[in-house]
């Protein structure tokens, strides 16, 4: 083994990832190469200036993150309902340009809806037909069934909302009441654990500061 | 051990939330330890830490064990440490060793060791992100050179190189620094 073979093994020698054939091999090399023996020991002190370093740990806070996940998961049906909301209203107004005869057009910001106008014919001039009454009634009538159908889709909606609403607001008020009385019940069980310490060992302390 | 966090997270699935929080105290521990590194002060660090079991328990219905769990789970870690530590080091680069809190009353030789150890971790933090984040995740996160380039999603040799010069280079800073090996004396 050379040191071009050696020196990439070095770190994996380190950190004892070397396999057993592999491992006598480089120790063989770094018996004889003062170059990759002095590489090691300098790699090995960096891990050790790091092993000097404090681990810094942290508690997750489970309850608080129960909260998040719920906030997280109505957020994101809130989410979904407006999409699915906004998907039937462009269903409904789809539905309505093919089977009434509306005309969709957004003109100067504004959205304009108005019954399609019949198609030029080739025969000669004549005077504009009047729409019979009947006809514009029955158009008249679908717009108005789908205006329906959408503000029976939102009041469900808005429904819906409202019930989870209240179902996480109840979820939320509990899961404060079980903190507070887990947090009771600890200062309690720490209250008796101090009491049952001092009637075992109780001191009276001097002037010094030691127990008698 | 990898086993049994499959199959917590089995159960997990199954919305049993003494799973979930089993798995939250396993590895509360070792996942803040590399976000703490990775990721800037401890305030976001401890933020972080929430957001991976956050994320953990929002995919368990996806989760599949082909693989060890710490490599999906350090993966979560990884993604969200890279992000967090983007936004850090945009807006401030000082050393985040914490001062004793009462350091008046510390005797000397706890001074000094704290006065070492805030070269280390500004040595640390000195390095370039890319050899940084490799190291912290190999030392830190007592992870295999496999395991790292699998979370990373780099060749295996591009890590152990990494690591490698990431030491080599902590070694030269220290060095600028005035730490020698001295310093490790008890």
């Amino acid at each position: 083994m050379n040191c071009e073979d050696a020196k990439p093994q070095l770190v994996e020698l380190l950190y004892g990832e070397v396999g057993a054939e592999h491992r006598a091999r480089l120790q063989e090399h770094l018996a004889g190469c003062d170059y990759c023996r002095q590489e090691l020991e300098s790699l090995e002190r960096s891990r050790q200036f790091l092993n000097l370093l404090p681990a810094r740990e942290t508690a997750v806070d489970l309850n608080n993150l129960y909260r998040r996940a719920a906030a997280r998961t109505e957020q994101s049906r809130r989410v979904w309902r407006r999409g699915a909301l906004a998907a039937c209203a462009a269903a409904a107004l789809v539905a309505g340009v093919a089977l009434a005869g509306l005309n969709v057009e957004l003109s100067a910001g504004t959205l304009v809806l108005s019954w399609r106008a019949q198609p030029a014919t080739a025969q000669p001039p004549a005077p504009a037909p009047e729409v019979p009454l009947p006809t514009l009634t029955r158009y008249d009538r679908r717009l108005g069934e789908l205006e329906e159908l959408v503000q029976l889709l939102a009041t469900e909606v808005d429904a819906g909302e409202r019930r989870h609403q209240r179902t996480f607001a109840a979820l939320a008020r509990e899961l404060v009441s079980l903190e507070r009385q887990a947090r009771a019940g600890l200062d309690l069980l720490q209250r008796d654990v101090r009491d049952l310490y001092l009637a075992q060992y109780p001191t009276n302390l001097t002037e010094a500061g030691g127990p008698q | 051990m990898s086993e049994r966090d499959h199959e917590l997270m089995r159960r997990c699935r199954d919305d049993d939330a003494a799973a979930f929080e089993e798995l939250v105290r396993r590895w509360e521990g070792p996942v803040s330890r590399v976000l703490t590194r990775l990721a800037g002060p401890n305030g976001e660090a401890e933020d972080l830490c929430q957001e991976v079991f956050l994320r953990v328990l929002g995919a368990r219905n996806r989760y599949r064990p082909c693989g060890a769990f710490s490599t999906w789970l350090y993966r979560i870690v990884w993604n969200l440490a890279r992000d967090s530590a983007r936004r850090w080091r945009t807006r401030d680069h000082s050393s985040v060793v914490q001062s004793p809190r009462d350091s008046e009353a510390c005797p000397a030789e706890a001074a000094a060791r704290q006065e070492l150890l805030g070269h280390v971790d500004a040595a640390l933090e000195a390095l370039p992100a890319h050899l940084r984040d490799v190291l912290v995740l190999k030392h830190f996160g007592e992870l295999s050179f496999v395991e790292v380039a699998r979370i990373s999603g780099l060749p295996t040799s591009t890590v152990k190189s990494r690591v490698h010069t990431a030491l080599v280079a902590l070694r030269k800073e220290l060095k600028r620094r005035g730490i020698d090996q001295r310093e490790l004396q008890p």
